[in-house]
């Protein structure tokens, strides 16, 4: 019996310095709790809440009914959109499309941030970094039109040129052999100097000593990058690298729909064209929302490969 | 006090993020006042409408000043009708969607336009007013909308009438010429029985190769860009669908019409009479080439008179004249402007309103189609938006532009007829003008034979656009040399293989019920 109280007695102490210890935690978390709090609360209203809606992509939705009446129809959309004539030919030009962004577009801001980085003259760094970034905040829109402006057939200025030169007339906005390069420098040039910024921050947070040390050994600039800047990056790196897998299957709807015509159709039409024709045009949310929800499962999936082999390899994730 | 400033905290938080959700709710007070217009509404109505009845009304928004909740128009209305007009005013390229959501918070309107394939959807869920056994007893609209009329009946069952709609052109749009520009190349303006597809040929040559805008550079005007759809109808080339033996079938089926028709344009792409970026021009950039002096021969509304203007301002040096043609004859004598479906956009009344507000927004109907409603839903108000000189003639106002009067009756519904452009104020040449226009016009009607059918047909909504992409892509490529002209042999097969050939069954079906 007298065991069996003092036991009691103990988990009864503990359980008062739990308490207690919680307590104190709280009152000294509860303010960062509280600033946290509309951060949470907008992520739950406007992430969370509307991903419910994704269930209209089961049932045959029809606005006069509601979301609610509108009838089940289990995956019959996902099955119209896998048995879908251009099912492949959507995938082929999404996957084509990232990986030439993945691979080529991707080492680009790293790039721009070592070069950048080795600049000497601050005055000319900080114009050089504007000017590269500058395009990051002009929209889609007037990036094509500009283009479209200089390189259309009959009188854009880069044709008009050729023409005068004595060359033929280049169809570079309809002829499908130009439509991925020129999207591909598009993003280039729109994305670079923008993306550069979080490598630039990184190179700064380096400690100059292991520079002034490899200077005393007598590397030399290049030795410097390769052995010192770029191990320095690698963590960053791999976790720009596996997020941007996770839009893996996305490639903008805006900037590929001006770029769009029917005559490049064949390389440029991708899952976000495909829907805004069928599904919003027509008024079939239920498609489109199948079609979302497809590609969502995608990106996760490409996401947690993606982080399962990064840390395999020994690096840290995103998670 | 520690709990008061927690309090304020949180709240504070909380209206950080509802706070961008809530811009929306202000502005629903009535203005009582109704001074200013007393002069022109008559009363006797409104003895007999005892009860104020609240009527609201989504209306799409295109251009022009946006009403206020107090407009002239509608204190005018309010009082006649003893209604409280409410207007939903919905951005016109976002009213099919923003529609959608609203219908699917159950909160519609009292009357609003819907498109074809929901007008045909929601009638089995009994959403709209069933206008039949009413019609009879508001004699203007039973005259202006016989239950046997074409467009009426378009789209409704047998026995009922589920909306009104707007029987307006025939055809609209016609091929016209810049004839200044012809004068200048010492082309006479041809008659419409020369007026060729080969003679279309000849002066869309010379506007490309020539200076016809007289600024001393050769070619550097435009012979012909696409939208053209007189040059495809010139072939023979059905409007969607044409009725042959008895049977419908649609143009994507017509092999040796559409060989001879890229034949033609595959030369005047070689050529460059052909615009070479015709497959990039959007939306007004075709309208941009017209007013900016650099392309000749067009597709082209009633309008063009206005058009002439804008090219004037544009270029003040220029006195340019547009001519309207008749449609090019093509090498069978196959001629013709596109021609309009009427009555596939319904004008609504909701079935969730009582007999006294279907009745009272029947009289304004009732009312609208008459000579007096029409004058005060498109001229506006006299008095206030026009009002009569000293020589007796009408003129109107500031407020006309800034009041923008003709809003519903160009936006939402308007009587039968093409009338909605001529106002009491426009000159007996306009109204000829117009006249002889409309006329000139509608004398070659491509009518498209399976108008509004398609509606009836599943596999239609599922595969129409889609199919039809596939083929317009091999037409082009074919017309810019990509394909030889024999693919559209392999494209006409394709499209029949992929759903095609269930759509025409599906059509006919729905054709022989």
């Amino acid at each position: 019996m007298s065991q069996s109280a003092i036991q009691s007695q103990s988990v009864g102490v503990k359980r008062i310095a739990a308490a207690n210890a919680r307590a104190r935690y709280m009152k000294r978390a509860f303010p960062f709790y509280l600033m946290i709090f509309p951060g949470v609360l907008l992520f739950v209203i406007f992430r969370y809440l509307p991903m419910f809606g994704v269930f209209i992509a089961f049932k045959d939705y029809t606005p006069f009914r509601g979301v609610w009446k509108s009838e089940w129809i289990g995956f019959q959309n996902f099955v119209r959109l896998f048995s879908e004539q251009d099912f492949l030919l959507l995938l082929k030009n999404t996957l084509y499309l990232n990986l030439l962004d993945t691979f080529i577009g991707f080492p680009f801001p790293i790039l721009l941030a070592l070069l950048l980085n080795e600049v000497r003259i601050k005055y000319f760094k900080n114009t050089m970094q504007t000017i590269l970034y500058a395009p990051h905040f002009l929209s889609w829109v007037v990036i094509v039109g500009i283009t479209v402006l200089f390189m259309r057939s009959q009188d854009g200025g880069l044709n008009v040129l050729l023409d005068a030169l004595g060359y033929a007339r280049i169809d570079f906005m309809t002829n499908p052999d130009y439509f991925r390069p020129l999207w591909l420098f598009h993003n280039i040039w729109q994305g670079a100097g923008w993306g550069a910024i979080i490598y630039l921050a990184a190179i700064a947070s380096i400690d100059p000593a292991l520079y002034e040390a490899a200077t005393v050994d007598g590397a030399s600039r290049l030795r410097q990058i390769w052995h010192i800047t770029l191990p320095s990056l690698k963590t960053i790196i791999v976790i720009m690298f596996i997020l941007r897998l996770g839009s893996f299957i996305d490639v903008g709807f805006e900037h590929i729909f001006l770029l769009q015509n029917p005559l490049n159709l064949q390389v440029s039409d991708v899952f976000e064209t495909y829907v805004y024709r069928i599904g919003l045009v027509q008024g079939d949310f239920s498609y489109s929302t199948a079609v979302g929800l497809f590609k969502s499962v995608v990106g996760l999936v490409m996401i947690v490969a993606a982080n399962t082999i990064a840390k395999r390899l020994g690096e840290e994730g995103v998670y | 006090m520690k709990l008061l400033k927690v309090v304020t905290l949180l709240l504070l938080s909380l209206s950080l993020v509802v706070g961008c959700s809530a811009g929306n709710s202000g502005g629903n007070a009535t203005t009582e006042n109704t001074s200013t217009n007393t002069e022109a509404a008559p009363t006797e109505q409104a003895a007999n409408n005892e009860k104020k009845i609240p009527i609201t009304i989504a209306v799409k928004y295109w251009n022009g000043a946006k009403w206020a909740e107090d407009h002239p128009t509608i204190q005018y209305l309010n009082k006649k009708f003893n209604i409280d007009l409410k207007l939903q005013i919905i951005n016109g390229g976002e009213y099919g969607e923003k529609f959608k959501v609203i219908a699917a918070s159950g909160d519609l309107p009292d009357v609003y336009s819907i498109g074809g394939s929901d007008f045909l959807n929601w009638q089995s869920e009994g959403a709209f007013v069933d206008l039949m056994p009413l019609l009879p007893n508001y004699p203007n609209l039973n005259k202006a909308y016989p239950a046997d009329h074409e467009a009426v009946k378009m789209l409704n069952p047998s026995d009922k009438i589920f909306g009104l709609t707007n029987i307006s052109w025939i055809v609209r749009d016609t091929v016209q010429i810049r004839q200044d520009w012809l004068d200048n190349l010492g082309i006479t303006l041809p008659t419409a029985d020369e007026f060729t597809i080969d003679k279309f040929y000849e002066i869309a040559k010379a506007f490309a190769t020539q200076d016809p805008d007289k600024n001393g550079v050769n070619g550097d005007t435009i012979g012909f860009t696409g939208s053209l759809p007189q040059i495809r109808n010139a072939f023979g080339i059905a409007n969607e669908w044409m009725e042959k033996d008895g049977k419908l079938i649609p143009r994507q089926t017509q092999v040796e019409e559409y060989k001879a028709y890229l034949a033609f344009m595959k030369k005047a792409y070689d050529e460059g009479v052909l615009d070479r970026d015709f497959v990039l021009r959007k939306g007004n950039e075709v309208e941009d080439m017209m007013k900016g002096n650099k392309l000749g021969v067009f597709n082209y509304h009633n309008g063009y008179h206005l058009l002439q203007g804008d090219i004037k301002k544009n270029n003040p040096n220029l006195n340019p004249v547009v001519a309207p043609m008749a449609p090019p004859i093509g090498p069978k004598g196959d001629r013709g402007n596109n021609a309009y479906v009427n009555g596939l956009d319904k004008v609504v009344i909701n079935a969730k309103a009582d007999a006294d507000k279907i009745d009272r927004i029947l009289q304004i109907f009732d009312w609208w189609v008459t000579d007096e409603g029409t004058s005060v839903m498109k001229n506006g108000i006299e008095g206030i938006h026009y009002k009569k000189n000293a020589e007796g003639k009408y003129e109107v106002t500031d407020k006309w532009e800034s009041g923008f009067p003709r809003f519903l009756n160009s936006s939402l519904f308007t009587r039968p007829g093409t009338d909605f452009i001529i106002f009491a104020w426009s000159t007996e040449e306009d109204i000829q003008r117009h006249n002889a226009y409309t006329e000139l016009a509608k004398q070659y009607p491509w009518t498209n034979d399976a108008g509004g059918l398609e509606f009836y047909s599943n596999t239609y909504k599922d595969k129409w656009a889609n199919l039809n992409t596939k083929f317009e892509e091999a037409v082009l490529q074919i017309i810019v040399g990509k394909q030889p002209i024999e693919y559209i042999e392999q494209a006409s097969k394709d499209w029949m293989a992929n759903g095609g050939e269930q759509i025409i069954k599906e059509i006919n079906e729905a054709a022989n019920k």
